[in-house]
């Protein structure tokens, strides 16, 4: 009943002005594991739907993607939108793969993709929690998704969008590991993605600190905790034992 | 050492296709690198005009001076202005950046497919020893 990041499969891109981004995992993707997929994105303007997501080369085989959670969020004035997606698919077939965010063109892109092995493996229920947090304030400096609980071991993911005009840092939260992020709003548009192993119950949110000072105006972000499978209920030992306990009272 | 900013192929008309860019070699020390595509603006509106022109990369990188290659990622984008981080509020490039580590006989390369060309434009891989 363990939960493991698979070797070096995490990771991201930054992508400038496109209509679709992509990653391809540096190692074949195994049958069984989870892939999930965190995007932030702003200048698309639209919120992400679950088809947004695909699997776009590679000869792996996964099950249906479900977008788990999303928000699109005005930093503000109305025309400075920010929107975060989770998403996430089992892997049915092994192989390469790459996996796809399309979105309106000129969207600038953030991207990051993981795989994930669980003991007892993932099904369709596999997503416990959700939540999202949000600030229009200009300069934030604390950013969080909001809580999410989960009732045993879990894998807990948040993204993250900011924008502005500046490079600044942007710092994970102690308790999760860095997947991917980026920090120079002059050029891109800015955010990160992280996630979080926990072996029993849980709640937490993933949280981010700003460096203090101006160039950057609020955030969105999103929560999104996967559950393993849950182990099979067994026959109480008591139960299992009993005939011989009889045998031997006799 | 910087940034090592490279051509990855000189400003021209380029008809519709897929060609695959020369073999770039990586430093040592890059850890990550910067694909950029020039686009129209209104400075220069001769690059990249028209929204019917469609521009697919897909980036590899080869661990073994280019015997083999992988695939990191890539993107779909098409031209003519469009609002972004530069001048006027428009976008100044696409571009593509990613984390590769670190490492020996490393090479870049870009395949790299025009339609509802030709497509007039120029391309840049910086490469990133810092982030």
């Amino acid at each position: 009943m363990t939960i493991t990041a698979v070797g070096s499969q995490e990771g991201g891109v930054t992508q400038d002005s496109a209509s679709a981004v992509s990653r391809a995992f540096g190692s074949n993707v195994a049958a069984g594991n989870l892939i999930v997929v965190l995007c932030f994105k702003d200048i698309g303007g639209s919120a992400f739907v679950a088809g947004d997501c695909t699997k776009s080369a590679g000869t792996a085989t996964v099950g249906t993607i479900t977008l788990d959670k999303e928000l699109r969020f005005d930093l503000g004035g109305g025309s400075d939108q920010v929107a975060v997606g989770a998403w996430s698919c089992l892997v049915t077939g092994a192989g390469s793969c790459t996996m796809q965010v399309s979105s309106a063109a000129g969207t600038y892109f953030g991207l990051g993709t993981g795989e994930y092995n669980a003991t007892l493996g993932w099904d369709a229920s596999r997503l416990e929690a959700t939540n999202t947090g949000s600030s229009a304030t200009d300069n934030w400096t604390a950013g969080d998704t909001g809580n999410g609980t989960s009732a045993g071991g879990a894998l807990f993911m948040g993204v993250l969008a900011s924008n502005g005009s500046s490079s600044k840092v942007l710092t994970p939260d102690a308790s999760f590991t860095q997947i991917f992020e980026q920090e120079d709003a002059s050029l891109h548009i800015v955010g990160s993605t992280q996630r979080r192993i926990v072996s029993s119950g849980t709640t937490d949110a993933a949280n981010w600190t700003l460096e203090a000072g101006s160039g950057w105006r609020g955030y969105a972000a999103a929560l999104a905790v996967y559950k393993e499978v849950a182990p099979a209920a067994g026959i109480p030992i008591a139960r299992l034992f009993y005939p011989e306990y009889k045998f031997f009272m006799i | 050492m910087a940034a090592l900013k490279n051509q990855l192929f000189p400003l021209a008309d380029y008809a519709n296709g897929t060609q695959v860019t020369p073999a770039m070699n990586v430093r040592v020390q890059d850890i990550a690198f910067y694909l950029s595509i020039r686009r129209c603006t209104t400075a220069d509106n001769t690059i990249w005009p028209n929204a019917s022109t469609l521009l697919d990369v897909l980036v590899e990188l080869s661990e073994d001076a280019g015997a083999n290659w992988r695939p990191l990622g890539g993107f779909t984008s098409s031209g003519g202005i469009s609002p972004g981080k530069g001048p006027n509020g428009e976008a100044p490039n696409t571009g593509f950046q990613t984390n590769i580590g670190t490492g020996n006989q490393r090479r870049l390369r870009a395949t790299i497919t025009i339609s509802g060309g030709p497509l007039r434009s120029e391309g840049f891989i910086e490469l990133l020893d810092t982030l």
